[in-house]
């Protein structure tokens, strides 16, 4: 069994990630998933949250925006709407994303008690809200 | 022999017409460059889906979900045609509509009908006077400035035409961009999914072709991927066609502009003769009247 997997995260805008790990720790959409090398063949949706490589060089960590994961026994494919690396936030980006999806969220349920609104609107911005919550929580943990 | 003044005009026209020409080639030129950093950083997470397309679908049964399930006959077939909104830019819309024709006359002779959606108006008008074609819908307004919400709507569309049976097989057919000089006409099928197993075939199976576990539910992960791997596959094929349309756009303005550039010089050459034709002529007919006055 090879002792390293690969690890290869792309999102629509560009290709982050090529390394080999010892062990990947990834947000699966039903809790967290630890990947090691020779893992069997695994297709996962991913939720909002951390994902942690061990590679040679140290541990990295990063926060992915959803998507899916492949895995198979020497390889980990991650397809995500986007991903950071955790030194990479932006803190006060992040806050504003999380201010500006809490008005929306209050107002379009304030909306929903009286008209009908479309649910995907209000997932939409739940995600944002859960995505700039996830990335404040990550940001004071530096590598 | 034309005389000066026609000639002369004849000049002034083609240098504004080289002026439009060569303003039009520096435009493409800057939106090319955003297209073409646009398709290739969206390439990478094109080519991985369906490189685990291929490889789930070469694992999981047919029926488990619709869009896996190919049917019997060719029956009626979709086409998603990209073209271009605007000509002036050489080839790129003749010569992928003279590939769509061949491949369309091939289809008919196994299928009943072909269905077109357009995207572009160079598309609509030639689906519009061609009698064997069936235009479904025209997308206006996604040309400049694709998002993926655009891709998103048409691929749904798409999508439920083949779930309700009203077609059963969807083309994307469009130019591809590989550089400002050369493009490659794509057809590309697209629904149903086993059919991808094909073009994926080195993709299939590579760890022994074992079952995967899925998180959540083999039917959620599905229902959910496989639609995303089409609009994926759109929006892709729209970045090509967009990079692909700016090239040829500059391409061939800045072959318009040489061109132009030699006519004025060779216009410039014909005005210059004449005008020293004419020179000579005067002083010839004030010489002889000098020396008839003399005699």
């Amino acid at each position: 069994m090879a002792d390293k997997i690969k690890v290869e995260v792309v999102t629509p805008a560009s290709a982050v990630l090529d390394v080999k790990a010892s062990e990947v720790v990834l947000p699966g959409i039903q809790g967290q998933i630890g990947v090691l090398p020779g893992h069997l063949p695994l297709l996962t949706a991913l939720d909002i949250g951390e994902m942690i490589v061990h590679t040679d060089s140290g541990i990295r960590r990063f926060v992915l925006e959803g998507g899916f994961a492949e895995i198979l026994r020497s390889k980990v494919t991650i397809l995500t709407e986007g991903c950071q690396g955790v030194g990479e936030l932006d803190v006060e980006h992040a806050r504003n994303l999380k201010e500006q999806a809490e008005k929306d969220i209050k107002a379009l349920e304030e909306l929903s008690k009286t008209e009908s609104i479309e649910e995907d609107v209000l997932e939409h911005h739940r995600k944002m809200l859960k995505l700039a919550q996830t990335q404040l929580l990550h940001a004071d943990k530096k590598d | 022999m034309p005389n000066l003044k026609d000639i002369r005009d004849r000049i002034g026209s083609v240098k504004n017409t080289k002026k439009i020409t060569s303003a039009m080639k520096l435009v493409a030129a800057a939106k090319l460059r955003r297209a073409q950093d646009a398709v290739q950083a969206a390439r990478p997470y094109a080519a991985k889906m369906s490189s685990v397309i291929g490889e789930l679908v070469g694992r999981v049964e047919e029926d488990a979900h619709p869009l896996l399930q190919s049917r019997d006959t060719e029956g009626t077939i979709l086409v998603i045609l990209l073209t271009s909104d605007r000509g002036l830019c050489g080839g790129f819309n003749a010569n992928l509509l003279r590939g769509f024709d061949r491949f369309a006359k091939d289809k008919l002779d196994v299928a009943d009908e072909i269905k077109v959606m357009t995207v572009g108006r160079k598309g609509f008008q030639y689906v519009n006077r061609t009698p064997y074609l069936e235009l479904v819908e025209n997308f206006t307004d996604v040309l400049g400035g694709i998002d993926f919400a655009d891709a998103k709507r048409i691929a749904q569309k798409a999508i439920s035409m083949f779930t309700n049976q009203e077609v059963d097989k969807v083309y994307l057919v469009y130019n591809e961009f590989v550089s400002a000089i050369q493009v490659n006409q794509i057809v590309r099928p697209i629904l149903p999914m086993s059919r991808l197993e094909e073009d994926a075939g080195k993709a299939v199976a590579t760890d022994g072709g074992e079952e995967y576990i899925y998180e959540p539910s083999e039917q959620e992960l599905l229902a959910h991927l496989l639609p995303n791997s089409i609009e994926i596959a759109v929006f892709q094929a729209l970045l090509e066609s967009e990079a692909a349309f700016l090239g040829s756009q500059m391409t061939a303005m800045d072959n318009a502009t040489s061109n132009a550039e030699e006519m004025i010089d060779s216009l410039s050459l014909q005005y210059n003769r004449a005008r020293q034709a004419y020179i000579t002529k005067e002083l010839v007919e004030i010489v002889s009247g000098a020396e008839s006055l003399k005699g």
